[in-house]
């Protein structure tokens, strides 16, 4: 498998179908007994802006910092990695890592404030 | 039988999606300046437009990838945020153009000044989106768009020389004015060949959940849906050229636009137009705020659908929300709407390549195509394509300037 083709920025898609992000970063594991391994996938806002540069990522640490207290890490251990398909699917639940709760925070601080949102739109 | 109706649908909403504020006003005044000289511009940008389409269409039902998710993915987020800051600032525009032309309709019928209309008008398109589901929209632009062919009957009422409009689908060079013939070719150009109809349709054919069996009705689609559009353009343009050029009035003001159909149906005539314009922008408006709202979650990955409820997609509502109350209070700063939306053609000509080429590229790929890469007749036209975007991306800001 070719990690930086068929991994990086790929659609994740979490246990229950949802799209949870897209893979944003790859963590290597350097190891002395051996070649270096995939450690983890990493999600988030603030990895993307690792891409430009360090001082994009610390503008959005500090952004997440003043939004979301409750943030948890945006690792996604390797091993949680079902399968790498058209999308990378996951064995976890998107709500168990980071980049969820910007989505929890527009859901229960604005969303659900506007009349029609939990509206079961018609299907044919 | 189901499939019969599944394309007139298709082609119902391209026609939503081929004539919006841009189109309209683009071939109005074209047809108003140079009568019918500039046939062949629409005709070759509906050609590009189709086989774009079509090629946006078969890459989500081949990979399941709408184009947003396919740049990331192919090219990384590096090159991404390019077409995507692009995408979002100039669909930005173009949705204040597609309300500030629905404020205008509305201007025309009631007399209160478009300004006035923004929010509410702003409110409006949001609310269907908020509320309706992918099939609503497709079902409500579609049936109403039908009103357009109101331009056809004109067209044909008007008895237009057809020597001139065969010659006018041939390409050539312009008579008088330069500068200007080539401004108003690439902002018809740009009315026709939208980055944001591209994405809005690959985005579609995953929201009607098309499979491989739906090939077929993608190119159906892609091809009937834009010719019917394109027709309807080009008799905009032999209308406003009968009744408009002949009379000495050029459009520079949308309070003008109207008039092309007054020696036809009379006192109708404006009612006709206003509605036709009014349709068209809100189909237009709906399609290019959803479009931004694909791009920016299909680039991050988050949940997107128009079938979902907003509190299943947040951040694809609030995408959304947040665009069309922006747009909305630019509309309401009383910018003239006709001059920003011959801005916003201009725009989206400006960014044009930057979708063409990764599209193209993504096009021949074997690992999203399979066997249903490009043949070698959509890769040349795709090409012509890439090459025209380039050039009039080059060439676009200046002539906005010198011939605008």
């Amino acid at each position: 498998m070719n990690l930086f083709r068929d991994v990086l920025d790929q659609q994740i898609i979490d246990r229950e179908q949802h799209k949870g992000g897209k893979v944003d970063g790859i963590a290597l594991e350097i190891r002395t007994d051996g070649p270096p391994r995939v450690a983890y996938l990493d999600v988030g806002m603030d990895v993307l802006a690792r891409r430009f540069s360090s001082r994009l990522e610390r503008l959005v640490h500090e952004i997440y910092r003043r939004f979301l207290r409750d943030r948890k890490p945006s690792h996604v251990s390797w091993q949680k990695v079902d399968r790498i398909a058209i999308s990378a699917g996951l064995d976890i639940d998107r709500s168990e890592y980071s980049t969820f709760h910007v989505e929890k925070w527009l859901r229960d601080n604005i969303i659900t404030k506007i009349p029609g949102n939990a509206h079961k739109k018609h299907q044919e | 039988m189901k499939k019969l109706l599944k394309i007139s649908l298709g082609i119902l909403t391209s026609i939503g999606g081929f004539l919006d504020a841009g189109a309209i006003a683009t071939n109005a005044a074209a047809g108003a300046t140079f009568g019918t000289r500039l046939l062949w511009v629409t005709a070759l940008g509906t050609l590009f437009i189709i086989f774009l389409t079509e090629m946006s269409g078969r890459l989500a039902v081949v990979s399941k990838h709408t184009i947003a998710d396919a740049i990331r993915e192919h090219f990384g987020f590096r090159y991404h945020v390019i077409p995507l800051v692009a995408e979002v600032i100039v669909d930005f525009f173009i949705l204040s153009a597609e309300i500030g032309g629905l404020c205008i309709a509305l201007q025309f019928v009631t007399g209160i000044a478009f300004r006035w209309w923004a929010l509410p008008v702003g409110f409006f398109i949001w609310f269907v989106i908020w509320i309706g589901s992918f099939g609503h929209i497709e079902k409500i632009t579609a049936f109403l768009g039908l009103i357009t062919i109101c331009f056809l009957v004109a067209a044909f009422r008007l008895h237009p020389p057809l020597h001139q409009i065969a010659s006018g689908l041939m390409p050539h060079g312009p008579a008088h004015d330069g500068l200007r013939y080539w401004y108003v070719a690439v902002s018809v150009m740009g009315g026709i060949v939208t980055p944001y109809v591209l994405y809005f349709y690959s985005a579609g054919a995953i929201e009607d959940k098309w499979d491989m069996n739906d090939l077929g009705i993608n190119r159906g689609v892609a091809t009937l849906g834009m010719t019917f559009g394109c027709v309807i353009a080009m008799a905009i343009m032999v209308v406003t050229a009968g009744s408009l050029q002949h009379a000495g009035i050029s459009i520079d003001r949308y309070e003008q636009a109207p008039l092309m159909l007054v020696p036809i149906f009379g006192r109708a005539g404006v009612l006709l137009f206003a509605a036709s314009l009014a349709i068209c922008c809100f189909g237009a408006a709906i399609e290019a705020a959803l479009a931004v709202s694909y791009v920016v979650a299909q680039s991050f990955g988050w949940e997107w659908g128009e079938d979902l409820p907003p509190n299943k997609n947040a951040r694809f509502a609030s995408t959304y929300t947040l665009l069309i109350l922006l747009a909305s209070l630019l509309v309401f700063t009383g910018l003239d709407p006709l001059r920003l939306t011959m801005m916003s053609m201009g725009f989206a000509v400006v960014i044009l390549p930057l979708v063409v080429m990764p599209l193209l590229v993504i096009m021949n790929d074997e690992k999203y195509l399979k066997a249903n890469r490009n043949g070698w007749i959509s890769n040349t036209v795709g090409f012509a394509a890439l090459i025209a975007a380039i050039v009039m991306s080059v060439v676009a800001i200046p002539l906005e300037i010198l011939g605008g």
